[in-house]
């Protein structure tokens, strides 16, 4: 506790203990509640009170059905395989970036970042060059063998992990650069000098110490890509039948809205406790500082 | 032109609502009161975007806000997500009107959200069956759906939905999702081939069926690069996008299928609450004029609603005759879209 | 030996992972970019042909070029807005442990978990009823509910992995909490907040729901002009658009390394 902004202002005069962190978490707190919250709830409510199924028929209606569980299971493990290919693939690049003494690593991370920048119809254009029955990536697969022949990664659950991890993995190689630009590497060096291989030195030292940053990455691309919309029905078309998909469809196609507030709420009820048993798993606060 | 047309209806218009008043409004006057009206005023409206939009904006929103001082513009909305703004804003509307292309001008009505078009003269011009009973909703232009290939590849040109069954054809064929309008027509057309119809779908289903392997796409936007890229020769779309496609370069053309082109209408109605009823009437029955109407055939090949519009033969060529069109049961289509969708996504889309 | 040195086989693995991940990032973008100079009327791959008339187009196009400035004015003030705030939470979810804390952190990144469609109708039925904020102000507001959440993701590791011993010594040495945190801690994490600000950025400029329900009608930003360009028909343009905002970031960077460089030569 002791390095926290003390209760004190430099005049001596003695401000109550949980003033301080109230008051920083105060504009987050507002933005949460009055622009989360509040909307949330009054959507919520708007629903409930246009037409019936109210209560927790439409949970049973979810729950019960066996589509729509396979329609939660397919998201999350959606989330699951884009987050572990944006952390097999940032984790290196990130780490790279991080230890590279070179004045171009603001440009590279900018390179990085090129995705993001692309809209999604756009860059949707790019994979169906790429993953179509014609296009480059589908045809290697064909000729290595290793796809049926007709095959063809677009509109496929394969295609739209592809799809998402590119565009999110800048979020996983900024997040872990930031982490593991705080970890000093003499601790790395100190690891090989006293006989560690480097690769060794980097599972013992960093992948441990950048815990707080994994967590971090992951949980953010978790999020984003349970939530994506645009890029999994471009590339996935029929086959993106997702929890994001389907609360667009009864938001705007149903006009089922106290349904589609109901897989909202399923969906974030989930994210949550994924985050919370992640998190505690990886905890990133137990790890020594040094 | 049309400038005419309309102050001539301002002039009504101003007459009628000044008839009340001091007898001081003659005639000539009146454009000078609508200016005085509406100047400084702000229209907007929904829209479906694109080249439809742009010129739109010039005809129509343009020159009526040059006319009279108003500003009149439009913002990009789908059908489905402007429905969903509606409903969200139905308090305190941010936009005065709405276009609709998937028939949420009924369940708007329905729901209270619009209020009825007064002061569009023109209304009376259109059919009775392209307008609300109570003047809610009017339709200002026809999208046929039908067959689009590639005539590169396909030497006989299809003649109807029988066609996508043609075994030279498989692995080149790709349909539209059902949360697309036109993927929900194909479903549609599919069941009157095989001797059902919007009430009776199971045919529908089991011909879709059959077209295992076709690439299920959901935006527009890939029907080109399907054409251009993915090695597919026909999907189920409307003319609109085989004439842009043509113009663009790509060797596609449209047909009508056998079975009838089914029509999309695309329609306008002013939000309930809207502070600007009047002037979204202004608009709308700038919409419903020649000059609009023609401009809009021969830059996005929606078709004319109203009768008394005399297209020019080049554009008349391109644009579905009346005869052609199969008007499909739009209020059967909704009232079972929930069911279908649902059955889509387990029957069809599940692979 | 640095660990980056490719004389042992962990720094050559290390080189050929980075190398077959940028392949991955880039290979998409390079075919947005290859196409966005072909002469076809639709956009193709390979391209046929070069031509820059698309980027003619674009540049001549007012809904893009005001379309790019309005997003660019956005997201930066979300960038600013979201840094302070974000920043500020990190400090105190971080700094002072409380009963709680740790479910007030996962429960702040929900706004990220729901599809932009939910929060975009959510958002407008509230500033329907609640008019609290008009014009270009409700789409600010509306892009802080994600931002805010992305900074304090990315700022809480940093936290986390600075060392507080150092904060304490300033304090010891007589500089107030407020001092120590600006003379001291800023410094140290500010890769971590460059990082952060960078990621709000994007976030911001790359929304599209909330835009396309809330932006003001004089002012929409980039992202609804491409929205509505996409309806009817994808044209090159379009890629040029994409390839032109690659082009726009690597340029500022090329700028900005060739200043650095002559600063520091000086």
């Amino acid at each position: 506790m002791g390095g926290a902004l003390e209760p004190r202002d430099r005049r001596g005069l003695i401000l109550p203990k949980w003033l301080p962190p109230a008051l920083l978490l105060l504009p987050a707190a507002l933005v949460f509640g009055g622009l989360f919250v509040w909307p949330q709830l009054g959507l919520f409510a708007t629903s409930v009170a246009s037409p019936p199924p109210i209560g927790f028929a439409t949970y049973q209606r979810f729950l019960g059905d066996s589509f729509y569980v396979a329609v939660l299971v397919r998201t999350l493990s959606l989330g699951a395989c884009v987050t572990l290919v944006c952390l097999i693939c940032g984790f290196p690049l990130a780490f790279f970036l991080a230890r590279l003494e070179s004045r171009w690593v603001p440009f590279l991370i900018m390179i990085v970042s090129f995705p993001l920048w692309v809209s999604a119809v756009v860059r949707s254009f790019a994979w169906m060059v790429l993953l179509l029955r014609n296009g480059l990536v589908s045809i290697w697969l064909r000729d290595a063998g290793l796809a049926p022949a007709g095959f063809q990664l677009m509109y496929s659950f394969a295609g739209i992990v592809i799809a998402l991890a590119q565009v999110l993995l800048p979020l996983m190689v900024i997040t872990l650069y930031a982490v593991i630009k705080g970890i000093d590497r003499d601790l790395e060096n100190a690891a090989m000098n006293l006989g560690a291989s480097p690769g060794r030195a980097v599972c013992l030292v960093t992948l441990r110490l950048a815990r707080g940053g994994i967590f971090a990455g992951s949980l953010l691309v978790f999020s984003l890509s349970i939530s994506a919309f645009a890029t999994p029905s471009l590339v996935g078309g029929a086959t993106a039948q997702l929890m994001a998909v389907a609360i667009y469809e009864q938001t705007l196609e149903i006009n089922d809205w106290p349904f589609a507030a109901t897989i909202s709420a399923i969906l974030l009820a989930i994210a949550l406790s994924v985050a919370l048993v992640y998190g505690r798993l990886i905890d990133g606060r137990n790890v020594p500082v040094r | 032109m049309s400038a005419s047309t309309s102050s001539r209806t301002i002039n009504r218009r101003a007459l009628f609502s000044l008839a009340g008043a001091a007898g001081a409004a003659a005639a000539g006057l009146s454009p000078a009161f609508a200016q005085a009206q509406f100047r400084g005023r702000e229209l907007v409206s929904s829209s479906f975007g694109g080249p439809g939009m742009e010129i739109m904006q010039r005809v129509v929103f343009d020159a009526f806000g040059a006319r009279t001082g108003a500003r009149a513009t439009q913002v990009p909305l789908l059908s489905a997500q402007a429905f969903a703004r509606m409903r969200a804003e139905k308090d305190n509307p941010q936009l005065d009107m709405y276009m609709f292309s998937g028939g949420q001008e009924v369940t708007a009505k329905a729901e209270g959200l619009t209020q009825p078009i007064v002061g569009a003269s023109r209304m009376s011009q259109i059919p009775a069956n392209l307008r609300d009973p109570d003047g809610h909703w009017v339709v200002w232009g026809v999208i046929a759906e039908g067959i689009l290939y590639r005539t590169d590849k396909i030497a006989n040109p299809p003649t109807s939905y029988a066609d996508f069954f043609r075994p030279e054809l498989q692995g080149h064929i790709a349909f539209p999702h059902i949360t697309n309008g036109y993927g929900m027509d194909f479903l549609v057309m599919l069941a009157r081939m095989n001797g059902g119809g919007e009430r009776n779908i199971d045919p529908g289903f089991e011909a879709m069926k059959r077209l295992r392997g076709a690439s299920i796409f959901r935006a527009p936007t890939d029907v080109q690069t399907l054409f251009s890229q993915g090695d597919i020769w026909m999907l189920p779309y409307d003319a609109a996008t085989a004439v842009r496609s043509n113009r663009m370069g790509l060797p596609v053309a449209f047909a009508t299928p056998r079975e009838g082109a089914p029509a999309v209408f695309l329609t306008a109605c002013i939000a309930k609450n809207s502070r600007n009823a009047e002037m979204a009437a202004q608009i709308i029955d700038g919409l419903l004029g020649a000059e609009s109407q023609i401009a809009i055939a021969r830059e996005v090949v929606w078709g004319p609603s109203n009768p008394t519009v005399q297209l020019p033969a080049d554009i008349a060529a391109t644009v579905a005759r009346p005869d052609q069109l199969a008007v499909l049961d739009r209020d059967a289509i909704n009232a079972a879209r929930p069911q279908w969708a649902e059955r889509w996504n387990r029957e069809i889309a599940g692979g | 030996m640095t660990i980056t040195s490719l004389r042992h086989p962990f720094g050559i693995f290390l080189w050929l992972m980075v190398a077959l991940v940028m392949v991955y990032i880039l290979a998409p973008l390079a075919v947005i970019v290859a196409s966005s100079f072909g002469t076809t009327g639709y956009v193709a791959f390979p391209p046929q042909g070069f031509t820059l008339r698309w980027y003619e187009q674009a540049l001549a196009n007012p809904r893009y070029v005001n379309g790019f400035l309005t997003s660019l004015r956005i997201a930066a003030i979300v960038t600013v807005v979201s840094s302070a705030i974000g920043i500020a939470a990190a400090y105190a979810l971080v700094r002072y442990e409380f009963p709680g804390s740790r479910l007030i952190e996962s429960l702040f990144i929900s706004p990220l978990v729901l599809p932009g469609l939910v929060l975009a109708v959510a958002l407008t039925i509230f500033f329907s009823r609640n008019p609290i904020a008009t014009g270009t102000d409700r789409l600010i507001l509306a892009h802080l509910t994600i931002c805010v959440p992305c900074v304090l993701r990315v700022v809480i590791p940093v936290l986390q992995r600075f060392d507080r011993s150092i904060e304490e010594a300033a304090q010891n040495l007589g500089a107030s909490p407020v001092k120590a945190f600006f003379l001291v801690t800023l410094p140290v994490i500010r890769p971590g907040i460059f990082a952060a600000a960078a990621l709000a950025f994007v976030m911001s400029f790359d929304e599209v729901e909330m835009s396309v329900f809330l932006a003001s009608p004089r002012e929409q930003p980039l992202t609804v002009a491409l929205y509505s360009a996409v309806q009817l028909a994808f044209d090159p343009t379009l890629a040029a658009v994409s390839s032109i905002l690659i082009m726009i970031t690597f340029a500022i960077m090329v700028v900005h390394q060739v200043v650095s460089r002559i600063r520091s030569a000086r």
